[in-house]
């Protein structure tokens, strides 16, 4: 039983980022790009330690030019471009249809992968993938009668949705390069290029001193970083430690649920039943995607005739 | 009010962190890691010699005694170690008498080592010397993969299975469900097949290739 309540609690904590997010905007008149300076800046410590302890790899791997570039490349589109977005559409939109847009970025890889690679989509998967878009459609459409008030919902949600394609194209991209250069350099190094990415943003876009913001800013930058990435992180490897993957997943799969639950607690944003039937929706389509592995992947018999 | 929201947080949290640091290690077996320096000093070949006498003699009386199970080297230096006990202070204890140990030749590594798929066999005197493939996979967190972790570890299982159903896998032992492993196969393994393993891929899982030296039957194949 501790097993689950550990891994539940890493997939809540998980899901408070937006509500940080949400909370950073509302108290305090900080902008997306300090908001994501600050996080930044307070996560990085944590998991360049984390990476230097758990490195495996003895010889060190040179790269190459190019793949230098693919690393700058896939680095600043994951942890930068896709971020900024993210931060960038939470000015105009809530929580919880935040979350439920970002929650299809695997159908995206599984149409990318399927164009760039020619891989075939099965019909289960084209039946998860309507499923899927169904139920986004669904809350998408409860959430935008309920919404008037804000002129700027669909550029909030255009915004959300670039963020998803950026992370989608993040994930193929780095799942060509990282078998090759190693996980932990990869992201040692994507994680510093888009720091020194979001920093050089920063201080072309803003004026203002890092310093000197609202004490406020500090506060929920720090706890996105720490209650919402680092803490659950542990907790979700401690949870799959004691009940396993299998169960860890299916306890992982709360949460969306569980953005929707603290928005309405800590924000404030209706519950509506459109909504909820869209995340049952999107849930069950995302995961029959990720029931088989990518689509990228060989199956090791093929990889087994080359030998 | 929120103040106190984030207090109650953290103030759960904290003992909750604290009794997972110091959970019990599971299992009744674990795999020494004897990992060959980049950059080691350099000894005269005759104090080399005298270290690697003294190293097997240890070796032996380990095996004697029961403690040491298995054991071989890797191609180009280094070696594993599987021994009898879930407790690294023990084993700690047990190699402390090795020559190369003492020397400092390797980086020591000890990690659970628990069988799911092959066994533990020590072999008996007439054995006959084999040389396997030896992956070793490890489980490393990063942002993105931090909150898909279960599902991608569930992805990396499911490729193992696949895996080991094509018959070519002596043994495959996890450090512990939520870390990495080791897969020994037979033969010549293509790097395309680990590097096709959808954990790999994600970034979550990070792979050494080696060959190893080892007893055949050690791993109950």
């Amino acid at each position: 039983v501790s097993g689950i309540i550990i891994a539940a609690l890493g997939a809540i904590c998980f899901s408070t980022k937006a509500i940080f997010v949400k909370l950073a905007y509302r108290d305090t008149s900080v902008d997306a790009v300090s908001l994501l300076a600050l996080r930044m800046l307070f996560s990085l410590p944590f998991f360049l330690i984390s990476a230097a302890f758990t490195s495996a790899k003895s010889e060190n791997v040179k790269f190459s030019t190019k793949q230098w570039m693919a690393v700058a490349a896939t680095g600043c589109l994951g942890y930068y471009i896709s971020s900024l977005l993210d931060f960038l559409g939470l000015q105009y939109v809530s929580a919880g249809i935040e979350r439920l847009i970002l929650f299809i970025y695997p159908t995206l890889v599984l149409l990318m992968s399927s164009l760039i690679f020619k891989m075939k989509i099965k019909p289960v998967q084209w039946v998860a993938i309507m499923v899927t878009y169904s139920g986004l459609v669904i809350a998408f459409w409860g959430e935008a009668v309920v919404d008037t008030s804000s002129p700027d919902f669909y550029t909030g949600a255009l915004l959300i949705f670039l963020c998803a394609i950026t992370f989608a194209m993040y994930i193929v991209g780095s799942g060509r390069l990282i078998p090759h250069v190693g996980a932990t350099k990869y992201n040692s190094y994507a994680m510093t290029f888009a720091c020194i990415a979001v920093l050089a943003h920063y201080g072309f876009s803003s004026s203002s001193s890092l310093y000197n913001l609202d004490p406020l800013v500090y506060v929920y930058s720090f706890s996105m970083a720490v209650i919402g990435t680092v803490i659950p992180s542990f907790l979700v490897a401690q949870g799959i430690k004691r009940i396993g993957s299998d169960n860890a997943a299916i306890v992982g799969s709360i949460g969306p649920v569980s953005t929707i639950i603290q928005a309405n607690l800590f924000l404030n944003e209706p519950v509506l039943a459109l909504q909820i039937a869209g995340t049952v929706m999107i849930l069950a389509g995302v995961l029959i995607i990720g029931k088989r592995p990518s689509p990228i992947t060989a199956t090791p018999a093929k990889a087994l005739e080359k030998v | 009010m929120r103040k106190q929201h984030l207090m109650k947080a953290v103030l759960v949290v904290i003992p909750l962190l604290w009794s997972l640091l110091t959970s019990a290690q599971d299992g009744k077996y674990s795999i020494v890691f004897l990992n060959k320096k980049t950059q080691s000093v350099e000894i005269s070949q005759e104090e080399l010699k005298k270290i690697m006498e003294g190293h097997m003699a240890n070796m032996k009386r380990l095996a004697d005694e029961g403690k040491l199970l298995i054991a071989g080297p890797f191609e180009g230096g280094g070696g594993i170690f599987v021994m009898n006990s879930a407790s690294s202070e023990e084993i700690k204890q047990w190699i402390s008498a090795d020559p190369g140990v003492q020397a400092n030749r390797w980086n020591i590594e000890i990690l659970p080592f628990i069988p799911r798929h092959g066994g533990v066999c020590p072999v008996n005197e007439n054995y006959k010397m084999t040389m396997y493939s030896f992956v070793r996979f490890d489980a490393i967190v990063h942002k993105f993969t931090a909150g898909n972790y279960p599902a991608i570890m569930q992805q990396h299982n499911a490729y193992l299975k696949e895996i080991i159903a094509t018959g070519n896998v002596i043994a495959e032992v996890i450090f512990g469900e939520h870390d990495g492993g080791i897969l020994i196969l037979r033969g010549d393994v293509s790097e395309d097949l680990i590097t096709a393993d959808p954990a790999v891929k994600q970034g979550l899982i990070e792979y050494q290739m080696k060959k190893l030296y080892i007893a055949e039957g050690s791993f109950c194949e």
